[in-house]
């Protein structure tokens, strides 16, 4: 067991060891939440010098906006597409990359991360030169020796767009868990299997994708937090798309925030996205069972 | 062993860095100068000078008397010291709304060393900025450097923040600083300017400079489509008798366009601006009551826009993603004759001379722009209407944390001399604000500004509202629906009754009119 | 073996030959196709940085230093002098580095302390540290710029480095308690029975093993403050202390059809530092990722 000491120097040591990192997920993660309550309550604005609680009247403005099921229908196809994207994309890359070799393979996986390595601003800058609308995007000018008009992609593909943009980097994360995933597949398995005669998409079918079953779902919960939440990539290349058609809902709640500078109103629809974040995770909790979470990559032997 | 490669590879390009910074420093070319300290500290000497000073000005008569009337020294003037830092935007040839000021503040220190007055005005030149981004990040620059004490003594803004910034507390009414230097600076400011710089009774800031917003025509596709010269060159006539009308645009566009001599039609901003509500005031609407202090929403006028642009769309003359454009690819469009008709501003005008649009001749000279170019008001919805034009003027503002508000006054009266004044307007092509400028020799030289000088007698201006921001969004965006077909004219028109009247602030600003 | 069979056998082998060669084909096919996009927006960065115009993407052509002048001189736009790039870089770095410092030292402690310490509430904590996952950015970037507002710290480069790190301590934290929890408890128990305390064995004897750890939440929390877009852009107003990406952000509105040459050359710079580390760490980074996913 562990050598402790007393019971007050083990105090003394959790405080000073824990305390920081507690001091700071206080202050910078738990507190947001509770400011983030009180200011929806608000009607805070940069562009006025005082301000005054107005009960529920953002909440009521944010039902009344003309354009917040345009809002919601974005935050969900791009959620649900990307989650795809992103899920089966990475599946299937890692289980190509099984079959190659180790050098190879790595390669592959190194190139995924390039983009998420990257800063932001400048992926979404090659991306921006790839959609490009006029004639020296490179996407037009693969094209245009077939349709002979350049395409404004971010005008008329804006949604898919994003899509793509943010698949690429949701791609690599799943596609790390994943190989390693496969990795920890005991090979054994999969060789007497072989030696038994099952074909490789027998194998694949049978044994290896039940074995992925935790780390898929693992995955799955993970990423759709995660694109909940996310706007850098589409502010950066988008900005809300043409006319609200790439505007998702955390976008729309840091424009409100940030450009039109309604504090109390950005803080309203941040708490809609809390709420909604949050019964997702209780689901997820439910169906995965909470401890699971803890060891995504462990490979339960079914 | 890799790891250690790893931190061996980590530290070095950290060090790198780091002396790449130093190195950057050191050999760097034409920097712009650092914090000037043109401190000029003056201690009052006991003098046998018969001096007229005011608290500040070069109204100073000097009079050397060799009369043995000695006066004792009289340092009338309280030493004063103060830091002055500026903050301007726009585009890339007004670089002068904030240089003039700084120009202004060491002009008046020279002076004051020369005169032996101890008041001393410091520039803060690495604090002052000209920005580079979007209006909207510009407001919140402004709001965000108010929340945190760290605002710029004088700003450069468009007159239609002033309601805003006065009713947050940022900006300082000015009324008697104006009253004392009128006779030195504003005297010969048109009256319609200072209607601009007015809220609630007050005057709030200095007219810096004023535009029109004319559409320019590419006379090359005039002159494939048959005109004559004549005919060309009494084009703006006819606008301005509304014989040419909106619509009679749109067919001109096409038939260019049907042809082959553009590729578009129309091309106009693809953010909000004023450019955009000329549309809705020249099928005879308005967006200002001043009388009642409400903005409007005509709504038989407004749709008649939305309509008109829709139609533009339709008819194969404005491209539908118009609003999606980047400001680069417009002007290159612009000069490089790609484009019928253009929704520009006078300023333009500077700044194609300016920057390198062009695709093989970079910055065009201004021949070039006489010979391809002929400019007129917006043009009336129906015949026999008045063409329009909107006016945008910039001010200059002092903020509620400005060191020292009398020094900052001054500086604005400074600034607002004929030299300062034509220098920006000749080298950014706006108008200036004092008729004295116009008999300026540098004017003279400025045929463009007295070629579109009659267009401020048409001009009019945005309203003066603190929610005047969130409704052009709202009719920004209305066009920008009807443009990419998203709502029909009718259904966008819906959408601004809506849009302002689901926001419970604005249905109490705006006046709902048929 | 009768000719005949041995005939089957052998085209058999022949046929299973040529279809494992196909099927690998189409593996690699496969895999190029989809990794070929980021291949060529990668090498456009790096072509179009040298030359005047790239034609199909990614073959240059005109080849020219021009778009690496900003290094040396200021640019000029109109009337409007670009502000010098160096400065930039500094605030970038200060941001880096201020990430860097705080995460670890902080990331360190409690790692170590989830990792040994038989903290009471140790499961719900870790569970907590997963749940925060699931806080979307906005609230917490709304918030926390109402929080630094009213500390004063709106429009400084403290404000960045601070909320930087506080979002990455978390996921620093798990994972160097990873690392912790494959240190032996022998090593620590020999050095407390030699007389070492608590704070001690944790200095000399730990730490020591679990160097790679740091390195790896290192370089991550010097990258997450060398990238970093949304905090600098939310936060800072003052144009001296914007950080390079901020600047490259602006750059791509001005520059965009009339100099993609300075403007790709300004975003590869700015890329330098990740890339570098990127190609640096490729094994290492494996491993660590792969050692520190397993969890408890």
């Amino acid at each position: 067991m562990r050598l402790g000491g007393s019971k007050t120097r083990l105090f003394l040591m959790t405080s000073i060891f824990l305390g920081p990192c507690i001091l700071i997920i206080a202050l910078f993660w738990i507190s947001p939440v509770f400011s983030t309550v009180f200011l929806s309550f608000t009607d805070m604005s940069l562009r006025r010098p005082e301000w005054h609680f107005v009960g529920l009247r953002n909440y009521e403005y944010i039902g009344k906006h003309p354009f917040i099921t345009k809002v919601a229908i974005n935050t969900a196809i791009y959620v649900s597409a990307t989650l795809a994207w992103n899920v089966l994309v990475g599946l299937f890359l890692s289980l190509l990359s099984f079959y190659v070799d180790d050098r190879s393979s790595l390669l592959f996986r190194a190139l995924w991360l390039l983009p998420r390595a990257s800063p932001p601003v400048v992926y979404g800058l090659l991306w921006l030169w790839v959609l490009d609308s006029s004639e020296y995007g490179l996407l037009n000018q693969l094209i245009m020796p077939i349709t002979k008009k350049p395409i404004p992609w971010l005008v008329d593909y804006a949604m898919p767009a994003i899509i793509i943009i943010n698949g690429f980097i949701g791609a690599s994360f799943s596609l790390i868990v994943f190989s390693s995933a496969l990795k920890a597949i005991p090979p054994d398995y999969i060789m007497a299997a072989r030696v038994d005669g099952a074909s490789e998409l027998r194998i694949i079918k049978d044994i290896i994708l039940p074995l992925m079953k935790w780390p898929i779902l693992f995955v799955t919960a993970w990423q759709t937090l995660s694109l909940l939440a996310s706007y850098e990539y589409i502010l950066i290349v988008t900005d809300g798309g043409p006319f609200y058609d790439t505007e998702v809902w955390s976008l729309f709640a840091y424009h409100q925030a940030f450009k039109h500078l309604e504090l109390g109103f950005g803080a309203a629809l941040a708490m809609v996205l809390v709420i909604v974040a949050l019964i997702i995770v209780l689901i997820q909790m439910k169906v995965f069972k909470f401890r699971r979470m803890i060891t995504p990559v462990k490979i339960e032997h079914t | 062993m890799p790891e250690r490669a790893m931190l061996i590879g980590v530290i070095l390009l950290i060090i790198g860095l780091i002396i790449g910074v130093g190195i950057g420093y050191g050999v760097w070319g034409t920097v712009p100068a650092k914090t000037v300290t043109t401190t000029t500290t003056v201690t009052a000497a006991a003098e046998t000078v018969t001096t007229t000073v005011t608290t500040t000005l070069p109204a100073t008569t000097v009079t050397t008397t060799t009369t043995t009337t000695v006066t004792t020294t009289v340092p009338a003037v309280t030493p004063k010291k103060a830091v002055i830092s500026v903050l301007a935007a726009g585009d890339p040839a007004s670089v002068t709304r904030k240089d003039n000021v700084i120009k202004a503040c060491k002009r008046l220190s020279l002076l004051f060393k020369i005169l032996d007055i101890p008041i001393t005005i410091e520039v803060d030149e690495e604090k002052s900025e000209y920005f580079r981004g979007k209006w909207p990040e510009y407001e919140k620059k402004i709001w965000a450097a108010y929340e945190a004490k760290e605002l710029w003594d004088i700003i450069a803004v468009g007159h239609e923040w002033i309601p805003t910034l006065a009713e947050k507390g940022i900006i300082i009414p000015l009324d008697d600083y104006v009253k004392k230097y009128w006779d030195f600076a504003f005297s010969d400011i048109p009256e319609t300017l200072w209607e601009a710089v007015k809220y609630k009774g007050h005057i709030w800031a200095i007219p810096q400079d004023t535009e029109a917003r004319p559409v320019y025509i590419w006379i090359p596709a005039l002159k494939a489509l048959g005109w004559t010269e004549e005919e060309i060159k009494a084009l703006p006539e006819k606008v301005k008798k509304g014989e040419f009308t909106l619509d009679d645009m749109l067919e001109l566009a096409k038939k260019a366009v049907d042809m082959g001599v553009v590729k578009y039609g129309i091309l106009h901003r693809p953010s909000p601006g004023a450019e955009l509500w000329q549309i809705i005031l020249a099928y005879g609407g308005r967006l200002w009551d001043p009388e009642k202090g409400k903005m409007v929403l005509v709504k038989s006028a407004t749709l008649k826009a939305l309509q008109w642009f829709r139609k533009a769309v339709d008819m194969g003359v404005l491209p539908s993603d118009m609003t999606t454009w980047s400001w680069r690819a417009i002007h290159t469009a612009v000069v490089s004759g790609q484009t019928m008709f253009w929704f520009g501003g006078t300023w333009h005008w500077a700044e194609w001379q300016k920057v390198p649009y062009h695709p093989e001749l970079g910055a065009v000279p201004e021949e070039y722009l006489w010979e391809h170019f002929i400019f007129t008001l917006v043009p009336p919805g129906v015949k026999g209407g008045k063409p329009v034009t909107i006016s945008h003027p910039f001010v200059y503002v002092i903020t509620s944390q400005a060191d020292d508000p009398d020094l900052a006054a001054l500086v604005l009266a400074m600034v607002t001399q004929p030299e300062f004044d034509v220098a920006h307007a000749v080298g950014s092509a706006h108008i200036p604000v004092k008729k004295s400028s116009l008999e300026h020799p540098g004017m003279k030289q400025a045929k463009f500004l007295s070629a579109v000088a009659y267009m401020l007698d048409y001009t009019s201006f945005e309203p003066m509202h603190p929610l005047w921001g969130k409704y052009k969004d709202i009719l920004f965006k209305a066009i920008q629906a009807v443009e990419l077909k998203k709502m029909t004219p009718e259904e966008a028109l819906k959408f601004i009754e809506d849009s302002i009247k689901a926001d419970p602030e604005l249905v109490k600003a705006v006046e709902i009119v048929e | 073996m009768s000719r005949r069979v041995e005939i089957k056998v052998k085209r058999s082998i022949a046929y299973y030959k040529v279809k494992k060669v196909l099927v690998k084909a189409v593996i690699y096919g496969t895999l190029t196709a989809f990794t070929l996009p980021i291949v060529i927006m990668y090498a456009w960065l790096f072509m179009q940085s040298v030359s005047e115009k790239v034609l199909l993407g990614f073959i240059p052509s005109n080849f020219t230093i021009k778009g690496w002048r900003f290094l040396w001189q200021s640019i000029k736009f109109g009337e409007v002098i670009l502000p010098p790039i160096w400065p930039i870089v500094l605030n970038s770095l200060i941001i880096a580095g201020g990430v860097t410092i705080i995460e670890i030292s902080i990331a360190l402690l409690a790692g170590y302390a989830l990792s040994r310490l038989n903290v009471p509430y140790r499961e719900p904590l870790l569970l907590l540290i997963i749940a925060l996952h699931a806080f979307p950015g906005i609230t917490l970037l709304i918030a926390i710029f109402y929080l630094l507002n009213s500390l004063g710290l709106i429009n400084t480069l403290l404000s960045v480095i601070i909320a930087k790190a506080a979002l990455e301590i978390p996921m620093g934290t798990w994972l160097i308690k990873g690392f912790f929890d494959a240190v032996p408890w022998d090593i620590e128990a020999a050095a407390l029975v030699d007389g070492c305390s608590r704070l001690k064995a944790w200095y000399k004897v730990v730490l020591p093993i679990v160097k790679p750890g740091i390195a790896a939440i290192a370089i991550f929390a010097f990258l997450a403050g060398w990238n970093e877009f949304i905090f600098a852009f939310t936060f800072i107003l003052d144009h001296r202390l914007y950080p390079l990406s901020v600047h490259v952000y602006q750059l791509i509105g001005e520059f965009r059809y009339i100099d993609y040459t300075l403007l790709a050359a300004t975003a590869l710079f700015y890329c330098i530092p990740p890339l570098v580390f990127f190609v640096i760490t490729q094994k290492a980074f494996m491993k660590v990722a792969l050692v520190g996913v397993r969890g408890a």
